[in-house]
């Protein structure tokens, strides 16, 4: 009991402290592209996350742990996929549901059945659309809106040298810490090397988005500008690294991660084309989120089945 | 549930250690449906009190004999033919007006779990005084749920009450959609778990001698509720010291033959 306990705590600060680890990069990012709004929508979230932690860890009586990384990951994580002049009341309604409705009512952030990160997303998504999808905080950039907004209107722009380096560092507008792809590649790479088995899901989700931009494109531009722009619009690469990897909701087996990052893919680039949010990439994490556990059974009875048929044929070839 | 009780015991009992709504989840459909406003649940409650009730009553009176799966049907057919009536009533010779939302939850009151259940599993088992008592307690407790969620969610949700607005700037709309109710009805289920429990429970403890390994571990996990609220404050070498003391300890108690596991890491 004690070592399985000793184990789930190690996998736990494994886990979440990678996340931690990963996620200075697109947080230091949105406070050098947009100052101090960025930091306090940061500051506000994580203050948040922790408060309903605290006061509802004392509630229920449960002794409260600093060392928990997953409400900070989950409030850093909310906040990076807000816009970074949001007014502060919508990402602290955000960190509190996510803390309040999915982590402390399921066991933890490792045992959490939906990712609290996109629930909390979701859930103000709902309520403040106009203000969570309004992005005029930062510089004067090259295009008035963002390119999830250009996509869904069906408006497109031409791919150059210059253009796909702002995409690339993420100068483009958007929301605050989702931007910069270079990061999300670090970050890939970064996974590869430290939790593998995690970017199966990845990389179905991922080829499924690009095989959907390929086949239905919303550009009237070539291939490659619409698979950049589908990649790289909105919160899509964010999600495929922080969202779709998370340790409590991805299924056991390789195969299922895969269905699963498959799965959310085609909710995801579906959810784009049919639905009412420019970025519905949180609501199809949660939808494949539901799903995940159904995979878990599905492949343990395909295999449990297997293993009862080779038993059989064995004891008929020792008769 | 005792028959000799008093009313007072059977509705604590019935009403709030017992809620069928919160912890039976019996008729949750009406009560999702139709609870995103304080008139509405007002209704709601009311018609699904009547529905309750009156196939309470018929069931103990009548119903006895019949087998079990032709009862099923009957409580459905019961609850239609309960319920069109006095719909009519309110709408004809009554000035409250029913919504359109309203219409269509109507039906599934007339064939909701609640009413069954509790036909199947206590009135035809008992004389009808006791399953008029007993069907009384259990539609004020869920009357009761419903009335709470339906200001609950109408305020947060509308930021309104019975229609009238408050002074609240930021409502959650999400409050008003089904999924809200479920949220509500959780926190709900929450409190009253919590009220039920007995004070001395998690009194704060007086023993102040060091925890045990076994318990220090537990806690870093918290599965278990502990006996006293306390905070630990600790970081990674901190719970690499208490894990490795952990081991230790129970390395001393296993001995050398004893396995604490590998690490799957």
């Amino acid at each position: 009991m004690a070592s399985e306990s000793r184990n789930a705590s190690k996998k736990s600060l494994y886990v979440f402290g990678d996340y931690l680890l990963m996620l200075i990069f697109p947080s230091a990012i949105s406070v050098w592209y947009y100052g101090l709004p960025a930091l306090r929508t940061l500051g506000i979230s994580i203050l948040t996350g922790f408060l309903f932690d605290f006061i509802l860890s004392v509630i229920i009586y449960k002794k409260y742990f600093a060392a928990d990384l997953s409400t900070l990951c989950s409030s850093i994580m909310i906040a990076l996929m807000m816009p970074a002049d949001i007014p502060v009341y919508i990402p602290a309604f955000a960190c509190g549901f996510a803390v309040a409705v999915i982590k402390i009512p399921f066991g933890g952030g490792m045992k959490a059945p939906f990712v609290p990160a996109a629930s909390g997303f979701a859930f103000v998504a709902v309520c403040f659309k106009d203000a969570v999808f309004n992005y005029t905080a930062g510089r004067d950039y090259m295009y008035s809106s963002s390119l999830a907004s250009m996509l869904a209107q069906g408006r497109s722009m031409k791919i150059t040298l210059a253009n796909l380096m702002d995409i690339l560092i993420g100068n483009i507008r958007g929301p605050m810490g989702t931007g910069c792809i270079i990061v999300f590649f670090a970050c890939m790479i970064f996974l590869l090397i430290r939790r593998r088995e995690a970017l199966i899901s990845t990389a179905g989700f991922l080829v499924t988005c690009i095989v959907f931009a390929i086949i239905f494109p919303r550009t009237e531009g070539s291939i490659l500008s619409s698979v950049v722009l589908e990649l790289s619009a909105g919160s899509l690469l964010f999600a495929s690294v922080f969202l779709l990897t998370d340790y409590s909701t991805l299924p056991e087996y390789k195969r299922d991660k895969l269905a699963y990052g498959v799965f959310c893919g085609i909710i995801c680039m579906v959810m784009r084309r049919l639905a009412a949010f420019e970025e519905p990439v949180c609501f199809a994490v949660l939808l494949a989120n539901a799903f995940s556990p159904l995979l878990d059974i599905f492949t343990k009875r395909v295999l449990t089945f297997m293993h009862k048929n080779s038993r059989k044929k064995e004891v008929f070839s020792n008769e | 549930m005792n028959e000799n009780a008093s009313f007072g015991k059977r509705m604590l009992n019935t009403a709030f250690k017992n809620n069928p709504v919160l912890f039976q989840c019996a008729g949750l459909c009406p009560v999702i449906a139709g609870t995103s406003t304080l008139k509405d649940s007002l209704f709601i409650s009311a018609v699904l009190s009547i529905d309750l009730i009156l196939s309470a009553i018929i069931a103990s009176a009548l119903l006895k004999k019949i087998p079990r799966y032709i009862r099923i049907a009957v409580y459905l057919v019961l609850g239609l033919a309960i319920i069109y009536p006095v719909l009519w009533f309110i709408e004809n010779k009554t000035l409250v007006e029913i919504t359109l939302g309203i219409r269509i939850i109507i039906p599934l009151i007339a064939v909701n779990s609640l009413t069954a259940m509790h036909c199947e599993t206590y009135s035809v088992k008992h004389k009808t005084g006791d399953s008029l008592v007993s069907s009384v307690c259990t539609a004020i407790g869920a009357s009761a749920v419903i009335i709470i969620c339906g200001i609950l969610r109408e305020i947060i949700g509308k930021g309104s009450i019975a229609g009238y607005p408050l002074e609240i700037k930021t409502t959650l709309v999400t409050m008003s959609m089904p999924f809200g109710c479920l949220i509500v009805l959780g926190f709900m289920a929450a409190v009253l778990k919590a009220l039920q429990r007995s004070p001395g429970r998690y009194e704060s403890s007086s023993d102040d001698s060091p925890l045990h390994p076994e318990e220090i571990a537990l806690d870093i996990e918290q599965e278990e509720a502990p006996e006293s609220v306390d905070l630990v404050i600790a970081d990674y070498e901190e719970i690499d010291s208490i894990l490795s003391s952990t081991d230790v300890f129970l390395k001393s108690l296993t001995g050398p033959s004893g396995e604490s596991g590998g690490d799957d890491e």
